[in-house]
This record gives C-alpha cells, sequence and structure tokens, in this order.
C-alpha cells in the first residue's frame, strides 16, 4: 500500500496527540508548518521524523504535494489553513471547532465544493467504544422514537493559554463536541435553540465558561444541555454524562463507563414494570484521533466519504455559534443549516 | 399548654396525611368541612375525632372560633377558602400549591397583610433530613458562592385521574415542589426564566407533561431544570437529582442518598487538588406535613415565623406561572412574584 503523504500544521500541544497515530499508520509527514518554527523543529526532533520544518504553508504545498494536511492550529486560522491547502489541490483533516463564524465555515465548504477534495473535521470524541454501543442501541430503535435527550457536563479545568482568553470557551471549544455526539448518537438534527451563556462568579476565564441551552429538535425532540467549565469538585466525564429518553425506555450513559437502561414491559401500574436493556459489546478498535485518521485514510484509498465531512459537521458548529448568538439576543433562535 | 383549635377543610386523600399528625399534636379537631358532607363524617368516623362535620365553612369559623384552619381542599379552591377564615381572624396552613393564579394568590397576600393574620404553604418536601442538610451546607458557605444549579427529574407515572387531562400537569403539580426546593436549599431567588414545555411523542397525558427551563437567579446564578412525568426507565428521584456549584466546590444530592461534594483545595494543575466535603448529621425530627404543622403551632406559641409563609411562598408559585407564561410567549420573562 502506498505511503500517504502529509503535512501537519500547528505544531502545539494537540499535535502531541496526532503525530502517533500518524507513525502508526505509516502516514509520511514531509513537513511541519507552525508561525513558530521552533515549535516546528521541536516536534519534528521529539518525534524522529523526516519532515521539513518550516513557517510557509504554501511553500510547503507546492514543494511536497501531500495528500493530505492535518490543520492543527487555533480555530481562528482554520479558516485560512484549510482554504489554502484545499485550493492547492490537497485534502484536509482539521481540528474541531471547524471554523469560529458560519461565515467561515460557508468558505470552507464552498472550496471543498469547488475543488472536489475532502475536507473533513476531526471530531475525535466520535471514535470511542462506548459511545459507538450508545450510538447502536439508541439508532436500533430500542427505545422506540427518542423525545428527550440531556447532557450535563461540569468540569474544573485550568488550561491556561487562548482557553482562558478566548470568548465562549465553553460553547466554542468544547460544547461543539458534546453537540456533536448528540447528533452522532442520536441521529437527531437541531432546529432552534434558546441559550443563557454566562461567566459564574469567581470564574477563571474571561469568556463565558458556563452555559444552559434548549434544543429544540427536528421531529419535536427536546435537547437540554447544561455546561461549565469552572466547576470545581464532582467532575463529570470530559464527554458529559447524559440521559435518552425514548418512547419505550431510557439509557443513561455517564461517568465514561458503560451505558445502562431500562425498556418498559407491562402496562400495568403507577410505575410501569421495566426491563434491563440490553447492551452490546464494544466493537471499535481505534479510538479519538486515530479513528478520524483511520477514516480520512480509508478515503484516500477510496472508501466512502467519512464521518464529519465539513457538511455535516458544520451543523454541530452551527449548534455552538447559534447557542452563543441566542445568548447574546436573549432570545430563541433558528440553528442555520449549511444553506 | 392550651390545646390549639383547628378546622380541616377538605377530607379528600390528602387528609390521611395530615390527621396523623394533628392527632400526634394532640391539636383540637373541632370540625371537619367538605363540600361532600360524607366525606367529612367518614374522615371523623375513620381517625376517631370528636369534630363536626360540615358543608359550611363560614357557620364552622363562626361557632367554634378555631386558632387555624388547614386548607386541604383543591387547588381552585384555596383562593376562597385561606380568604374566608383569614378575614374570620384565623390563621391558616394550607396546601401547596397556594393558588391556581398569581391574583388570586396576590390577594390571599394581601387578605393576611389587611387581617394580620398568619398565611403559610405546606411545602411538605421542605421538611426532609436530605433537603435540611444541602441548605446547611450551602447556606453555610460550604461550596462558596453559588453559581450553578441543576435539577433532573425523570419519572413514568401512570396516574390515571385528573393530571392525565390537566395542562402543564408537570410543572403546575410537581415542578412547584422542585422549584422551592431550589429556593429552599440555596437561598436564591427567581428573577428570570426561559421554559419549553412540551408532550412527548408516546405521552400518555393530553397535557405537557415535559419541560426544560433555564432560570436566572439572583446574584447571577443560573438554575436549570430538566422534567418529565412521562420518561419511562432509569427513573430518578421524586425530589429530583441535584447539582449545586459554588466558586469553591460542587454538592451532588440525588436518589435520595446522602448528599456528597468536594471542594478546591489547592492552586496548581490542570484539576485542582480537591478535598471531601463534609455532611452535618441530620437534625430534622418532623417530616413532610409534620413539619410543616409543628411551624404553625410554634407561630401560635411564641410567634417564630414559618419558612413558607405567604410573602415566601409566592415567589415559589411566580416561578411555576412565569415558566408557562414563557413557554406560551416563547421568549424570556421575568418572574415577578408581587406586581
Amino acid at each position: 500500500m502506498a505511503e500517504e503523504r502529509a503535512i501537519v500544521v500547528g505544531a502545539g500541544d494537540v499535535s502531541n496527540a496526532w503525530f502517533p497515530p500518524l507513525a502508526a499508520e505509516g502516514v509520511r509527514v514531509a513537513a511541519v508548518v507552525d508561525i513558530r518554527l521552533e515549535a516546528a523543529r521541536a516536534q519534528i526532533g521529539r518525534y524522529g521524523l523526516e519532515a521539513e520544518a518550516s513557517s510557509d504553508l504554501a511553500a510547503m504545498l507546492g514543494k511536497y504535494s501531500p495528500d493530505v494536511v492535518i490543520d492543527l492550529t487555533v480555530p481562528s486560522a482554520h479558516c485560512e489553513v484549510t482554504c489554502t491547502t484545499l485550493r492547492a489541490g490537497a485534502h484536509v483533516l482539521g481540528e474541531k471547532p471547524m471554523a469560529t463564524s458560519l461565515g467561515d465555515a460557508r468558505r470552507m465548504i464552498a472550496a471543498s465544493e469547488e475543488t472536489g477534495r475532502m475536507f473533513m473535521v476531526s471530531q475525535s470524541r466520535r471514535w470511542d467504544r462506548q459511545r459507538d454501543v450508545v450510538r447502536r442501541v439508541v439508532r436500533s430503535g430500542a427505545l422506540g422514537a427518542v423525545t428527550m435527550v440531556n447532557c450535563e457536563f461540569c468540569v474544573g479545568v485550568h488550561p491556561g493559554g487562548f482557553r482562558e482568553e478566548m470568548a465562549s470557551p465553553l460553547l466554542l471549544d468544547v460544547a461543539v463536541h458534546h453537540f456533536d455526539l448528540l447528533r452522532f448518537m442520536t441521529g437527531l438534527e437541531p432546529a432552534t435553540v434558546y441559550c443563557r451563556e454566562y461567566s459564574p462568579i469567581g470564574s477563571w476565564f474571561r469568556g463565558a465558561a458556563a452555559a444552559s441551552a434548549v434544543f429544540e429538535m427536528e421531529g419535536g425532540a427536546v435537547f437540554t444541555y447544561v455546561g461549565s467549565r469552572c466547576a470545581e469538585g464532582c467532575r463529570t466525564s470530559r464527554s458529559g454524562d447524559w440521559r435518552i429518553v425514548g418512547t419505550q425506555g431510557t439509557v443513561v450513559y455517564e461517568n465514561d463507563e458503560a451505558p445502562h437502561g431500562e425498556l418498559v414491559v407491562g402496562d400495568e401500574g403507577i410505575d410501569r414494570p421495566v426491563t434491563p436493556l440490553s447492551i452490546p459489546s464494544p466493537v471499535l478498535e481505534f479510538e479519538g484521533m486515530h479513528g478520524a485518521l483511520r477514516e480520512m485514510l480509508a478515503y484516500l484509498r477510496g472508501g466512502p466519504v467519512t464521518q464529519c465531512e465539513c457538511h455535516d459537521n458544520m451543523r454541530s458548529l452551527a449548534m455552538a455559534l447559534s447557542a452563543i448568538e441566542s445568548s447574546a439576543r436573549g432570545e430563541r433562535v433558528v440553528v442555520q443549516g449549511t444553506g | 399548654m392550651a390545646r390549639e383549635r383547628a378546622v380541616v377543610v377538605g377530607a379528600g386523600g390528602i387528609a390521611g396525611a395530615w390527621l396523623p399528625p394533628l392527632k400526634a399534636e394532640s391539636v383540637d379537631i373541632v370540625a371537619v368541612v367538605d363540600v361532600r358532607l360524607s366525606a367529612a363524617e367518614q374522615r371523623i368516623e375513620e381517625y376517631g375525632l370528636d369534630a363536626e362535620a360540615s358543608t359550611d365553612l363560614n357557620a364552622m369559623l363562626a361557632k367554634h372560633g378555631p386558632d387555624f384552619i388547614v386548607d386541604l381542599t383543591v387547588p381552585e379552591a384555596h383562593c376562597e377558602v385561606t380568604c374566608t377564615a383569614l378575614r374570620a381572624g384565623v390563621h391558616v396552613v394550607g396546601e401547596k400549591p397556594m393558588a391556581s393564579s398569581m391574583e388570586e394568590a396576590r390577594a390571599m397576600v394581601v387578605a393576611a397583610e389587611e387581617t394580620g393574620k398568619l398565611y403559610m404553604v405546606s411545602q411538605s418536601r421542605r421538611w426532609d433530613n436530605m433537603h435540611d442538610i444541602v441548605r446547611r451546607v450551602v447556606l453555610g458557605g460550604g461550596i462558596g458562592a453559588v453559581t450553578t444549579v441543576d435539577c433532573d427529574f425523570y419519572i413514568g407515572a401512570h396516574f390515571g385521574g385528573f393530571r392525565d387531562v390537566m395542562d402543564s400537569p408537570l410543572i403546575l403539580d410537581m415542578a412547584i415542589h422542585h422549584f422551592d426546593l431550589a429556593r429552599f436549599m440555596t437561598g436564591l431567588d427567581p428573577v428570570a426564566v426561559y421554559c419549553k414545555e412540551f408532550n412527548p411523542k408516546g405521552s400518555w397525558y393530553r397535557g405537557d407533561v415535559s419541560a426544560t427551563a433555564i432560570f436566572e437567579m439572583t446574584d447571577g446564578a443560573v438554575f436549570s431544570y430538566r422534567g418529565s412525568w412521562c420518561a419511562e426507565g432509569c427513573h430518578t428521584s421524586w425530589n429530583g437529582d441535584w447539582r449545586f456549584i459554588g466558586d469553591g466546590g460542587t454538592l451532588v444530592y440525588d436518589h435520595d442518598q446522602l448528599p456528597h461534594g468536594e471542594v478546591v483545595a489547592g492552586d496548581e494543575g490542570f484539576h485542582r487538588p480537591l478535598a471531601k466535603l463534609v455532611m452535618p448529621e441530620p437534625r430534622v425530627e418532623y417530616g413532610g406535613m409534620h413539619g410543616a404543622l409543628r411551624e404553625m403551632l410554634a407561630y401560635l406559641r411564641d410567634g417564630t415565623m414559618p419558612q413558607t409563609e405567604c410573602h415566601d411562598n409566592i415567589k415559589s408559585l411566580a416561578m411555576v406561572f412565569a415558566a408557562i407564561e414563557s413557554n406560551t410567549r416563547g421568549e424570556r420573562v421575568p418572574v415577578r412574584a408581587f406586581e
């Protein structure tokens, strides 16, 4: 099998999660690009890569003609890096969030359509053994029609850096994962949202680090999200603690443990009799960024369009950006689609 | 000690929860009033009371001159019964909810003010050991300033009867308890609310039996409520499952178990070190209606103001009606106890 060639753009922290799977999959990293040349050099040294360090993406694209660019830059740089790459004829696998505005996201989609190149967002938490189990259970129809979904994410984290300085560090940086997981696990798509984001007393984030949001989903289900990144003590999972209610029963997935649930099995009594929901065994082999990377590689080798292809992923981003808009306006708003 | 004299108004199912504590406290029940005389007679017989059965509250007030009445009528009758008693110079302890509209509730408060008589609401879930522990920890500053409160209530209840056909069965009939507990356990009061009520697919209720609400509270805190009475499987507690976040830590109270919590104990690291929060010993001797009754008796004996005196309790009721109004209007509305 031919070795794919890649350029990694952005040599910050998150690149430490990408170089190992890139090596494991035999991808040849031709160049590492960062606006801080020394950061690119440091990562090349650290991972023993035969790659060129550069601060000039366009030059590296011209020189190496890679199959794919792995975009690990800060969110505000995603649009430029992605569009530059697509227009140079390479595919893009980029870190989430897709962009920091829907205008940018639409430009990226347009660039993908015009060039016929793939732009996939690494919404890495989709590739998780337990979440894959939840998805299979819910999509099997075991719960009946899904009517209510709750996610609670309350953690106290001190990431330092841009996250403590950015606007909407909860909604844009983390909740976009949870919103995407909602879509992944249930197949529901958003219609409207009311959100209140706020900065709790004592918060060490400059932006609003907490939010509550009510999404009306297509088909009438309601998704309620409660989140905070400045909640010390009794942490939930970083992927949220979930309750998914359907017409026939409920599945609960929390603390990253195997999900559990109950189904109604009778029609007598104030409380109807219930039976434990049968939960399938996990089957997913490659998790996180590694799972995302393998989907991109499969696509390059002739496989199907990946999950989180930009048209799809924009809906998760739109949930985050529409929530921010709702909070700013103090009213319920329509969640913009890909139109 | 002189025996207090009481008239019980309403001989329905709930009277079965009041007559035992009334007897235990040696209250002299001089009359039981009900629109159905036979129901009043039956209760007198059942509990061996030396009381008069009647359908005429005014006559009983005039004849017996009781110290207080216990109003156990349906919500729609609370205003008339309470105002009648207050204007006859008699104190009132009444079942929740206070009234079936804010106009009625405000009229009841005015009647209490004009007559100088006490009107308290029996918001019975306040008198509970676990709720008292949460309140003492939170109000005692155990988690610092409260910033975020979440309550989840998911039960599949097949009552039959009036709840199946009423409007807003969850918010009006059940959430009043949770809203009052939020105030009781945090000391925070409501400022504004956005609420979405809905009736999920497969619901066996006619009205909206699910709701999600985001309350803005005093001091900038946010209280998120998510509830349903038609959620089969994996039930929460009837009291709701709660998370209280403050700027110093978190307290979790769920499944009616002893609350547990963690507080920050250092200032280094991505996750700060945490210490376990120590819970005080239980101290509530008289739970539920018995606790409410003892507060009324304490007031009669030494003037100690009951915690659910009408000026306070109307704030919980205002949360209910503001939530319903928000849902009807599809927008955030202020919560106003008094005009």
